[in-house]
């Protein structure tokens, strides 16, 4: 029982852990919260609910479609609107990314209407056991994919000179414009590299589950946790932060039953406010 | 543009003023109801003013002390027969009392993180209630119908709006004229620097909250009478905080008269679009959040001083 | 009479020390200078003096009284006034109301609005800032900034300024107007602490000075004497330029 009840939480909490990193990296770049991150990790998952039934396509390998439709969508949006304001502190861009959410979200209903879409691959329901313990294979596939994701975006950022640029950016704008860097492409690569992850894990989601034009706005709690709990700047931190809500998750379940799950992650996340503001790692900056 | 004298505007204000004392019996119900939602949002986006516009702690989730209100005044009226306005004061003082106990761990924190704090507070506060079977659960809470014809129902919660609204106003005035609010600006521009100038920050902030969430709180209560049902969804809503947020940025935050005319604006526009557009609803109302913020984010009550 | 005093004041900032083991006295009416090259741990000093960092080790005394832990808001009311380096204005308010703050908050006794606002004019004056009380801080010089974050200082009725470069960015002539209005100020019989990188300036107004070099206190005296001594030219221009000048001396 205790040993499903980790697995649980660490398969869940890979998958936390990835979109809470998307999230947190346009909020430790570009200090900016978007409120749209879970409406965008959502369409992700649309993108792959109609490729997959126009191209006959196993969901799964829509991937490489949903990467590139969020990724353009998301530097769309940093370099024509977001960056107007970018600079214009928390209220506005705090109200111009909600705008966004709302703007998506209608979209979303206009195409796919109000109903729960979902796929059902093949392999959906189907699980093997280890040692008592359940594994269905689609939570595997996501925890892996999400871990992989996790770790290219932790590559991408250390060693590739855009990546170091971008942190650069991050650390000392000013500094980084005197030497050439052009501040609004880094928004808006970074604002896409963040939109395309999120449409990776939107993807991966819908071979799990279904969705609707709300979905996105219960990722809100989980994004927020994920990345103050994980640090800003921390890739290590986000994923620990993951795995660990995941297994708050997977034992509030067990303890307390499913009605008081959202409870548990609120609470835990008001308690990382207060007491771990800084997060597990404590690091300040991507750097 | 004040081409017009200050007794001018006095004068103007005071038509507008006796207008609005009479429109319940000049008007039908659909305006006046119309109105009546102005009103509210109104107090809503004066009360969002105090703690963010003011003093510069952008609280998000301030819809929090909305739905607080809501359920107490639903649960003492509908469980513990109280009426009304003993429900009412409880509401509001619950409120403020809940900001003075939560205020000192959730205002230390800085701008991004007490504004993802207030957001999770509110979906804390739902989840709570959703839970529990004081509150309903799921269900909600059924009030005690208001004694009384339909039509005098519809001008007891006009004038219970207007009257808090009229309230929110002169206490937001009174504010910006004394000690407070010399103290919440110099808050809001630079912390630090205040409390070198002798301003103890806490007492300050905590009691911005306090005021704004004592407001809110009234106007969740009679929100819930007025309709004689809440529920969960109805009384934790983000939609409402965000529009409070666009209400006073487009109003101008930071002055007594912007959030109003933000409210009356938005709510004008909100109702029409819901009316005929119910389809593009949220698109519109996120393209005026767009708009609003990229090319007014002062408020147009700064167009009006220049 | 001593109004100021520190004994063994440190800061340790995680690993690094910031003012290490700093004793100090000010006397009542003088004006104290502090200098030292950037890093040397001045502005720390100022901080824990006004209360926005707790010391490490050691104690600050006010007039008798233990400074230790103590918020600065009530540092402020205790008789202190502080001009920040960077100025801090309030950016939203005119010059008016940003010296109004000070007024209300942070001199001893509470008043209202009205005799603060008639306060707030006479310090205005005395800066010479009362043309633009009604200016917006965006549209003022950087002189005036000065002038602003001296007046609200001055606005909290305080017995010890902590003035922390208050010269910094301004010409010689507009030095020169500082100086003088500090020399006002000391002459109503308010005590000044003088940080300040503009050595006409400190050399030209203080009593006393004390220097110093990597958190340490190094040298204490006249100016007359700190200008002569060895420890504080090699700290500021390195030991090279300490020996190559012995060796002239020498050769001459």
């Amino acid at each position: 029982m205790l040993a499903q009840v980790i697995i649980n939480g660490l398969l869940q909490g890979g998958f936390y852990a990835c979109i809470g990193v998307s999230f947190s990296i346009v909020f430790g770049i570009m200090r900016i919260i978007n409120l749209a991150q879970g409406t965008q990790i959502i369409l992700g998952a649309y993108v792959t609910y109609t490729a997959s039934q126009f191209l006959s396509l196993d969901p799964f390998f829509t991937l490489p479609l949903s990467i590139l439709v969020l990724f353009f969508l998301g530097y769309f949006i940093q370099k024509y609107v977001i960056n107007l304001v970018a600079k214009g502190g928390l209220v506005i861009t705090s109200l111009l990314t909600f705008g966004l959410n709302l703007i998506l979200i209608n979209i979303a209903l206009l195409v796919w209407k109000a109903d729960f879409r979902g796929t059902n691959p093949w392999y959906m329901g189907m699980s093997f056991e280890v040692a008592g313990v359940t594994i269905p294979y689609v939570r595997l596939i996501i925890f892996f994919m999400a871990v992989l994701f996790t770790v290219i975006l932790e590559l991408f950022f250390r060693k590739t000179e855009i990546g170091n640029s971008i942190r650069a950016t991050a650390l000392n704008p000013k500094a980084a414009q005197l030497i050439g860097i052009d501040i609004g492409k880094t928004y808006s690569l970074t604002f896409a590299v963040s939109s395309a992850v999120g449409g990776a894990m939107g993807t991966l989601f819908i071979l799990a589950k279904p969705v609707s034009p709300f979905t996105g706005g219960d990722f809100l709690v989980i994004l927020f946790s994920v990345a103050i709990l994980g640090g800003l700047g921390s890739i290590e931190g986000a994923l620990l932060a993951g795995i660990i809500l995941g297994l708050v998750e997977s034992s509030s379940v067990m303890l307390l039953g499913v009605e008081y799950q959202k409870i548990a992650l609120n609470l835990i996340y008001i308690l990382i406010l207060i007491f771990l503001p800084k997060g597990l790692m404590g690091k300040r900056f991507y750097g | 543009m004040a081409k017009m004298s200050r007794k001018g505007w006095f004068l103007a204000g005071g038509g507008v003023c006796l207008f609005l004392l009479l429109a319940p019996v000049l008007l039908r119900g659909y305006w006046v109801r119309l109105l009546t939602n102005m009103f509210m949002f109104g107090i809503l986006a004066e009360s969002v003013n105090i703690i963010a516009g003011y003093c510069g702690y952008l609280a998000l989730g301030n819809m929090v002390f909305f739905g607080m209100g809501a359920y107490t005044a639903g649960v003492l009226m509908a469980k513990f027969a109280f009426s009304f306005f003993p429900a009412l004061i409880i509401a509001g003082l619950g409120a403020s009392l809940f900001t003075v106990c939560i205020g000192f761990p959730i205002l230390r924190l800085k701008g991004q993180y007490f504004l993802m704090a207030t957001m999770g507070l509110l979906e804390l506060l739902r989840e709570i209630t959703t839970n529990i079977s004081l509150t309903g659960g799921g269900q909600g809470i059924t009030l005690p119908i208001f004694p009384g014809r339909a039509a005098a129902a519809n001008h007891f919660f006009y004038y219970f709006m207007f009257g808090l609204m009229i309230l929110s106003m002169v206490c937001t005035f009174a504010i910006s004229k004394s000690h407070l609010g010399y103290a919440f600006r110099a808050i809001k521009f630079d912390e630090d620097a205040a409390s070198v100038m002798g301003i103890n920050p806490t007492p300050y902030k905590t009691i911005a909250w306090a005021i704004s969430a004592f407001f809110t709180s009234l106007t969740g209560a009679g929100y819930a009478y007025w309709m004689s049902y809440i529920d969960p969804g109805e009384a934790y809503q983000i939609m409402p905080s965000i529009k409070m947020y666009l209400m006073m940025v487009l109003g101008g935050g930071g002055t007594v008269l912007g959030p109003i005319l933000g409210a009356f604006f938005v709510e004008f526009i909100s109702e029409l679009v819901w009316g005929n557009f119910l389809e593009l609803h949220f698109l519109i109302l996120g393209l005026i959040l767009v708009i609003v913020v990229v090319f007014t984010p002062k408020g147009l009550m700064d167009l009006f001083q220049k | 009479m001593v109004i100021l005093e520190g004994k063994r004041v440190t800061k340790h900032f995680g690993g690094l020390t910031a003012v290490n083991e700093v004793d100090f006295e000010i006397q009542r009416g003088e004006i104290f200078g502090l200098i030292g090259p950037n890093g040397s741990g001045k502005t720390t000093l100022l901080n824990l003096i006004n209360g926005i960092f707790p010391v490490t080790k050691g104690e600050i005394l006010f007039l008798g009284s233990r400074l230790n832990g103590l918020k600065p808001h009530r540092i402020t009311r205790l008789g202190m006034g502080r001009a920040f380096q960077v100025v801090r204005a309030f950016e939203g308010m005119t010059v008016k109301e940003n010296v109004l703050v000070g007024s209300l908050f942070g001199a001893k006794n509470r008043k209202d609005i009205r005799t603060g606002m008639k306060e707030v004019e006479g310090v205005l004056d005395f800066v010479r800032l009362g043309a633009k009380k009604d200016y917006r801080i965006s549209e003022i010089t950087i002189a005036d900034r000065k002038r602003l974050e001296l007046a609200r200082a001055l606005a909290m009725t305080p017995e010890l300024l902590l003035l922390d470069e208050v010269m910094a960015g301004l010409n010689p002539r507009e030095v020169e107007d500082m100086m003088e209005m500090v020399l006002e100020v000391n002459r109503k019989g308010i005590t000044v602490l003088l940080i300040e990188h503009v050595m006409k300036a400190v050399m030209g107004i203080s009593q006393r000075i004390m220097v110093l070099h990597h958190g340490k206190k190094i040298a204490l005296g006249s100016p007359k004497e700190i200008a002569e001594n060895e420890e504080v030219i090699k700290s500021y221009l390195g030991d090279k330029f300490v020996r190559r000048e012995a060796e002239r001396r020498d050769l001459s």
